[in-house]
């Protein structure tokens, strides 16, 4: 009788491949647990933290390649080499402007007002479409040489100088206001404060890897043009097809004793700026896009496909493992009183109302994929116990039971040694129901918000497509990956039941 | 064991498992909460009862004047929770006092009542139209059996049947909504933005209605015939090789009426069952579709409750769903007992 479980599931695999439906539902199942096996290897993101990969809802790399081949992709570049354009000076001021190893060290010294304008001598051509955003993370710091105090500005510009000299119209309303085209702001120590009056500022600065991503619409008085707020200054001003782009640095000092206001008493002032590194978001990326916050489809799909399977099975084996329990004893008892309990037990979950406990328990326990898992296997396990039971009543008249009875052997050696083994098919085809369900309720969780935020499935791909505007924007490779993954997951294991149908249910073999 | 005896101890055995799981509701939205905030609900007036916050809240608004009382009174906040108030509460479910709406401060009732007409209108035809489109395609299916149709409609079903309504709808509102929109400019189902609303009934606000419900419609036929295919054909190829269906095609009665009028008869009581279980998600069985199409019926409006935690609310959508479920469900039995008088008189199921 020991043998009988082993044999049972090697019946029930080559009943399986038996059939072509068997078969196809293995092969789909097999694919989508190897790709959540391998899904850390092959991808690079992580599929909840990791955004800004590329712009937001940006196309699949292939579809774009047909699409419109010319939309911009990922470009990551460097600034790090500089060159002074242009120095003007006043008075006993000395400027020294060093570049070394890619980090700019601007040195003024004296009493006096200087403006030096330096430009990177790495300009970049830029061969596609404009894109829409990109980010520049700098640092800066400066320092007086002396501790005491100067004045100066420091004014930081993304330029094209392929485009410098031309303008843009833009109207806006009846207004229609001519814009400077080829460069952009990104940073100005003066300008960005709303109440500044005088152009130079005295601030101590050491600012380590600030980032700022464009466009940054923020009210600059400084530039001599106001941008309207739906001009997206990257793609209308800096970015052209087969243009170049490059870093421009304006830095003035002024520093004059004498001046009753600006009062100044340093010798000299230094500005130091790390290398500048600068990324164009790519309007094509990858496999399967990015979502609205940039963040790559393919690697959530690849872990969603893992969560999928691990949740599915994980439900699907403890529903069966509670159901076989209570419904054996239950059966193996049947007309006792125990079984009337574990019935009554069994009707009082099966009736309680699912989807609406398990948004109650998510709104006392929080959004836990824990607190989920335990909600739905407590609440799912009545139909495996209730089918059990009506098997083991049936079992338990058997000869081999009795037989097994009359010689002595304790319930639980009869249980686990003679009833369970011939149970295995029956098991084995609630587990493969049990999981698509179990799936397409993480999903359902998800898709109402009530999910667990951090872990990464297809629900929650999902929610973020359906409530984040995928339907509006026509972003298919968005929302289309987790209905496909669900779906034909779902079909997997629905071909495999079919397959197993015969074995649990013999009538139906006889008839096709 | 006769029919009386049956119902009796069927009718009994459903009102201990109703009671069982209204006091589990009780437990879950009232006494858990207050332990997992380190309350003591075996004393009144706990600090950490978040029913009793929301009261002391709202207790600083004039307007709110008699209502606080009302609520107290109704739901005897003053007294601790285990045993006081939970005999009350359990009088009020048998009384179907379900009390104020924390959030609106409307009765419950009523403002179930309003709602009840959008979700009848959902749900209804939900039910009804994918048994009619199930059963004629089972039948076609049976009739062929073995034959292409019936692989083809086979497949059909397995399709249908693993598809939830809200995967097919949304599959909907980007293949039927939004793209033909967005590609040939022709308008065909409505996103679920402007939500349609009952108060003016007229002929053009019930035509948008019908036609903004139309992708809902359509997505819970396709959703549903499936497995109501699928049920039909294998309870017709099951009951194919019988003594009676012989008899039948002896007698010379043409296959199709060997289909409608001798099968479908005995296919009575598994139908019944089937129905039972469905009937009673008039209340709550198209949540998520609900909340997806910003419908605004019963379940929509019991998902913001649960998001705002309005206790009474929350508390009367589950306990009246399983009032329904257990109430539909001993009507099932009662009518399989009396179409089959093998039930009654055997072992339970």
């Amino acid at each position: 009788m020991a043998a009988r479980a082993p044999r049972a599931v090697s019946e029930i695999f080559t009943t399986i491949l038996r059939y072509k439906a068997g078969v196809a539902g293995l092969a789909i199942v097999l694919f989508y647990v190897v790709l959540g096996v391998i899904g850390p290897m092959v991808t690079k993101y992580d599929p909840v933290a990791a955004v800004g990969i590329a712009d937001n809802v940006a196309l699949p790399e292939w579809y774009a390649q047909i699409v419109d081949p010319k939309l911009p992709r990922n470009m990551e570049l460097y600034f790090s080499s500089w060159r002074v354009v242009s120095e003007s000076r006043e008075g006993d001021v000395r400027v020294n402007v060093m570049s070394d190893g890619g980090r700019l060290v601007i040195l003024f010294s004296g009493t006096g007002a200087s403006n030096v304008s330096i430009e990177s001598t790495d300009l970049y051509p830029y061969p596609y479409k404009p894109a829409k955003s990109m980010l520049i993370t700098y640092s800066i710091s400066v320092s007086t040489v002396d501790n005491k105090t100067a004045w100066y500005n420091l004014q930081m510009f993304v330029v094209n100088p392929d485009l410098m000299g031309r303008n843009k119209t833009i109207k806006q309303g009846d207004v229609t206001i001519n814009v400077p085209m080829g460069y952009y702001a990104f940073y100005d120590e003066v300008g960005f404060r709303v109440a500044a009056f005088t152009p130079y500022s005295k601030d101590i600065k050491n600012i380590a890897n600030q980032s700022i991503r464009l466009p940054y619409y923020i009210y600059n008085p400084r530039q001599d043009y106001r941008l309207p707020e739906f001009v997206n200054p990257v793609s209308e001003l800096l970015l052209d097809e087969n243009t170049r782009v490059g870093i421009k640095i304006n830095a003035s000092y002024y520093c004059n004793p004498n001046d009753f206001i600006m009062r100044c008493d340093s010798q000299g002032l230094r500005i130091v700026i790390e290398p500048i590194y600068m990324k164009i978001y790519g309007l094509a990326f990858g496999l399967l896009g990015t979502n609205y916050l940039g963040a790559d489809v393919m690697s959530q799909f690849i872990y969603g496909s893992r969560s999928a399977i691990m949740f599915g099975f994980g439900v699907a084996a403890a529903i069966v493992a509670i159901g076989l329990l209570l419904g054996v004893i239950a059966g193996y008892h049947g007309g006792r009183r125990i079984d009337t309990l574990l019935t009554f037990l069994t009707d009082v979950v099966y009736f309680l109302p699912a989807l609406p406990l398990i948004l109650a328990v998510g709104i006392i326990f929080g959004r836990n994929i824990y607190a989920i898992f335990a909600i739905v296997v407590l609440l799912s396990w009545p139909g495996t116990a209730r089918l059990t039971r009506s098997w083991t009543l049936a079992l338990r008249n058997e000869q081999y039971v009795e037989a097994a009875q009359a010689l002595g052997a304790s319930t639980r050696r009869i249980i686990t040694k003679h009833i369970i083994p011939h149970l295995t098919p029956l098991l084995v085809y609630l587990v493969v129901l049990d999981v698509p369900s179990a799936i397409f309720v993480e999903v359902a969780i998800q898709l109402l918000g009530f999910g667990d935020p951090g872990f990464p499935s297809w629900g929650k791909m999902l929610n973020e497509a359906y409530y984040g505007g995928a339907i509006t924007s026509g972003a298919w490779w968005w929302i289309m990956p987790p209905i496909i993954g669900v779906t034909t997951l779902a079909l997997g294991f629905a071909l495999i039941g079919k397959a197993l149908d015969e074995i649990v249910n013999p009538r139906l073999r006889r008839r096709t | 064991m006769g029919l009386a005896t049956y119902v009796i101890s069927r009718g009994l055995s459903m009102l201990a498992v109703f009671i069982v799981s209204v006091a589990l509701f009780f437990v879950l939205l009232r006494v858990v909460p207050i332990v997992l905030f380190g309350g003591n609900p075996f004393e009144p007036n706990q600090l950490q009862d978040p029913v009793l916050a929301a009261l002391r809240r709202s207790q600083e608004d004039p307007r709110f004047g008699g209502w606080i009382e009302q609520t107290a009174k109704t739901f005897g906040l003053h007294l601790p929770v285990l045993p006081h108030q939970f005999l009350i509460y359990l009088k009020n479910v048998f009384t179907f006092d379900f009390g104020i709406s924390m959030y609106s401060m409307r009765p419950v009732a009523q403002e179930i009542l309003i709602r009840l007409p959008y979700t009848l209108a959902l749900y209804v035809f939900a039910v009804i139209v994918p048994i009619f489109v199930g059963y004629y395609l089972g039948i076609l299916s049976a009739k062929y059996r073995g034959k292409f149709m019936d692989t083809f409609l086979t497949i059909a079903s397995i399709i249908s049947f693993i598809l939830p309504p809200w995967l097919i709808a949304i599959l909907v509102y980007y293949f039927l909504a939004y793209m033909p929109k967005a590609a040939w400019g022709v308008t065909i189902f409505p996103l679920p933005v402007r939500t349609p609303s009952l108060l003016e009934p007229s002929w053009e606000s019930f035509k948008y209605w019908l036609w903004y419900l139309s992708p809902l419609y359509l997505s819970f036929v396709l959703a549903l015939f499936g497995s109501w295919s699928y049920f039909f054909r294998q309870l017709i190829v099951s009951e194919l090789d019988r003594d009676y269906v012989y008899t039948a095609r002896a007698k010379g009665i043409p296959e199709n009426l060997v289909l409608r009028k001798e099968i479908t008869p005995n296919l009575k009581p598994p139908i019944i069952t089937r129905l039972a279980y469905t009937i009673p998600g008039i209340f709550g069985g198209s949540i998520i579709l609900e909340i997806l199409a910003s419908w605004p019926g019963v379940a929509y409006y019991s998902y913001q409750a649960f998001l705002n935690f309005d206790y009474t609310v929350i508390t009367a959508f589950l306990v009246i769903g399983s009032m329904l479920l257990v109430i539909s469900l001993f009507i099932a039995d009662l009518l399989i007992a009396i179409l089959d008088p093998r039930v009654r008189i055997g072992e339970r199921r």
